[in-house]
């Protein structure tokens, strides 16, 4: 304890009621005082939170995933999310639930595996779903499988061109079927570029590294035209 | 909506373009074709050739390489990146060979490692750097000479994906450089051209060859640039124009022709030194990205597809009859398909004996091949000719060589 206060000596000037009922918010999510000091010296601004506010935000996580275990999971894994005002947890859960149609199980197991993608714009998180879906053909099942909301548009979206430009990725038909099993979306997207170079796309570092930098290349290039037309 | 976006949606002819090549060229390349068909489908590289009749070009060197681009026929050295990536061809593509780039550069390349030359062994001492894959062609440097014929050819380096800028003119008002694929050279180079030579570009049009064989370090006697088409005619005039100081075409002895290649051989027969047969042919990379009408693949153009071999035979077979007994004709391809190179080769080649009782013989690359193994991947299955493979990290070609020598 001495240790965590002379590090977060702000602590001390928070007032005693208000650090007293923001512990007894993590006594109720069942969550040891050890991890707590960590998780405020992580993210010391669930502290600039008021313990009312705290308690609703945990309130309304609870309703998504659940169990109060399940919210000790979730905001030991990602403490940021505490912070975020409760309008903003819900689109995003608004847009899992609605534009991307999960089911409600799998909202939970997504919420639970992979909360930072409360942290994401609503906008963004429903981009990665509809590439995944749309360009990929993949299943609600692989995408949470996948944790697909931990990973950048970029990164999936250059994980999935190489594998297709090798012609080792078939893309899916109108009604997202495919000839062949497409390689699971969890062993492309989860994985080091180490793995999944030797062990899915069986390609050389350069030529991934190489690959990585054109298609950035390519994007800067829209970006300039957009902005081109923009001031046209 | 446009949210996401992957290449171009593919158009229907080159959609038939690519089952194509998934079938054909599987069965040709093996585990390696993956590789070619991620750089055929993704940005070509392009290198810059400077003009050495524009107002300074030396300055324009200098500052193509302030762009960080290298010297082709500089030491080789400048072409590999600091984490060496493996240039092996033999059916090593599916054994990954991932690399840290962290990784210090191996000394891989230093005078006392002696590799045996058609194997993938390798001394000891190097085992980390080995890789699984077969390192091919490896010699060591100081056994690859100089080819004659220099080009002034500016390039990046493997896996740096920078690009020219579009050339500007220069003080006197022509172009500084022209952009094509490096790979392009390599044709020139092999015509073995020599001072005083008369050189006959048989199918030149858009000109970037004929601006190649120009541009070399040797003085012609004459070129013939000869394109029947008259749309590609009228481009490489322009491009003449654009890069040639006025006058200067009629000193260095530059014609531009407008004939159907195959009359050359009837035309003026055993009258050039050499020359340059780059034929039409179902161009790789093309047929895979462009749009309908252009495209080879196109059902409009089933007819000109099926009598291109023909063709393509026809010519070459003019060029043998147009060169003079002990000259030498180069014939090139941008597609990697084996009937239409070194198929072609063999049978024009039977076909000049046939109807002409001309003798030829294969000539030998393998010391530009040698010489350039750090810019391009060539093909190892190449018995006749190199046919230089598109890989990322050095995306040229494809583009098939082959030298003929005229015997009688
Ligand atoms: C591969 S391109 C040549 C590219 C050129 N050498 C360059 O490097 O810029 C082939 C050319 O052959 C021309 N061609 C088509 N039929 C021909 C024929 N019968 N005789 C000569 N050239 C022909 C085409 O119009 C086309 O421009």
């Amino acid at each position: 304890v001495f240790h965590f206060v002379t590090t977060n000596s702000h602590l001390l000037a928070s007032p005693e009621d208000k650090v007293k009922g923001v512990f007894g918010i993590f006594l109720y999510l069942d969550i040891s005082k050890n991890k707590v000091m960590d998780l405020l010296s992580t993210c010391p601004d669930v502290l600039k939170e008021q313990p009312n506010d705290l308690k609703r935000k945990v309130q309304n996580l609870q309703k998504y995933v659940a169990s109060v275990e399940n919210v000790a999971k979730l905001i030991l894994k990602c403490p940021t999310v505490l912070t975020l005002p409760l309008l903003k947890v819900r689109s995003v859960v608004g847009v899992l639930k609605e534009n991307c149609t999960f089911k409600t199980a799998q909202v939970q197991t997504i919420l639970t595996t992979t909360p930072v993608v409360l942290l994401e714009t609503p906008e963004n998180a429903e981009l990665l779903f509809q590439y995944a879906f749309f360009a990929m053909g993949s299943t609600r099942e692989d995408m949470v499988k996948a944790f697909l909301f931990r990973h950048k548009w970029e990164h999936i979206r250059s994980r999935h061109m190489f594998l297709e430009r090798r012609g080792m990725y078939e893309p899916p038909d109108k009604t997202g079927k495919t000839k062949n099993p497409n390689p699971h979306l969890r062993d492309i997207l989860a994985t080091t570029t180490k793995d999944f170079l030797t062990q899915v796309a069986f390609a050389s570092y350069e030529e991934y590294a190489t690959f990585v930098s054109l298609l950035e290349q390519e994007e800067e290039t829209d970006v300039d035209t957009s902005d081109m037309s923009s001031s046209d | 909506k446009q949210m996401y976006r992957n290449r171009k949606p593919p158009t229907w002819a080159s959609q038939v373009a690519l089952d194509m090549f998934d079938q054909y060229y599987k069965r040709q390349f093996g585990t390696r074709w993956s590789s070619i068909r991620l750089a055929l489908l993704s940005e070509p590289k392009h290198a810059a050739l400077v003009n050495n009749f524009g107002h300074d070009p030396e300055a324009v060197c200098a500052e193509l390489e302030t762009l960080g681009a290298v010297d082709i026929m500089d030491g080789q050295q400048a072409l590999r990146p600091a984490w060496r990536a493996k240039r092996g061809v033999r059916g090593s593509a599916h054994v990954a060979t991932v690399q840290q780039e962290t990784k210090t550069v191996e000394p891989l390349w230093s005078e006392e490692n002696v590799y045996d030359d058609d194997d993938n062994v390798q001394s000891a001492g190097n085992r980390e750097s080995g890789q699984t894959g077969g390192v091919s062609r490896r010699v060591q440097d100081s056994a690859v000479s100089l080819p004659d014929v220099a080009t002034n050819l500016r390039l990046f380096a493997m896996t740096d994906t920078s690009r020219f800028p579009p050339a500007k003119p220069d003080a006197d008002g022509i172009l500084s450089y022209y952009i094509l694929d490096a790979a392009s050279v390599l044709p020139v180079l092999a015509l073995n051209l020599k001072a005083g030579d008369i050189v006959l570009d048989m199918c030149a049009g858009p000109g970037g060859k004929t601006l190649a064989i120009i541009n070399t370090s040797v003085s012609l006697s004459g070129i013939v640039a000869n394109e029947p088409k008259s749309s590609r005619c009228k481009r490489l005039n322009q491009v003449l124009r654009l890069y040639l100081q006025r006058g200067l075409s009629v000193q260095k002895g530059v014609k531009v022709t407008s004939f159907d290649g195959c009359r050359w051989g009837k035309m003026s027969p055993n009258s050039f030194d050499k020359v340059l047969v780059d034929v039409p042919c179902t161009s790789d990379r093309h047929s895979l990205t462009h749009d309908e009408k252009t495209n080879i693949f196109h059902v409009a153009r089933q007819r000109e597809r099926t009598e291109m071999t023909d063709l393509q035979v026809k010519l070459l077979s003019a060029a043998l009859a147009a060169v003079r007994p002990g000259g030498e004709v180069v014939y090139s391809t941008c597609t990697m398909s084996q009937m239409q190179n070194e198929g072609i080769v063999y049978m024009a080649m039977e076909h000049a004996n046939q109807t002409s009782n001309i003798l030829t013989e294969v000539g030998d690359v393998s010391n530009l091949v040698q010489f350039f193994q750090h810019s391009f991947t060539f093909s190892e299955g190449c018995r006749i000719g190199a046919l230089v493979l598109p890989s990322l990290p050095n995306n040229w070609g494809p583009l098939y060589f082959c030298r003929l020598r005229r015997i009688n």
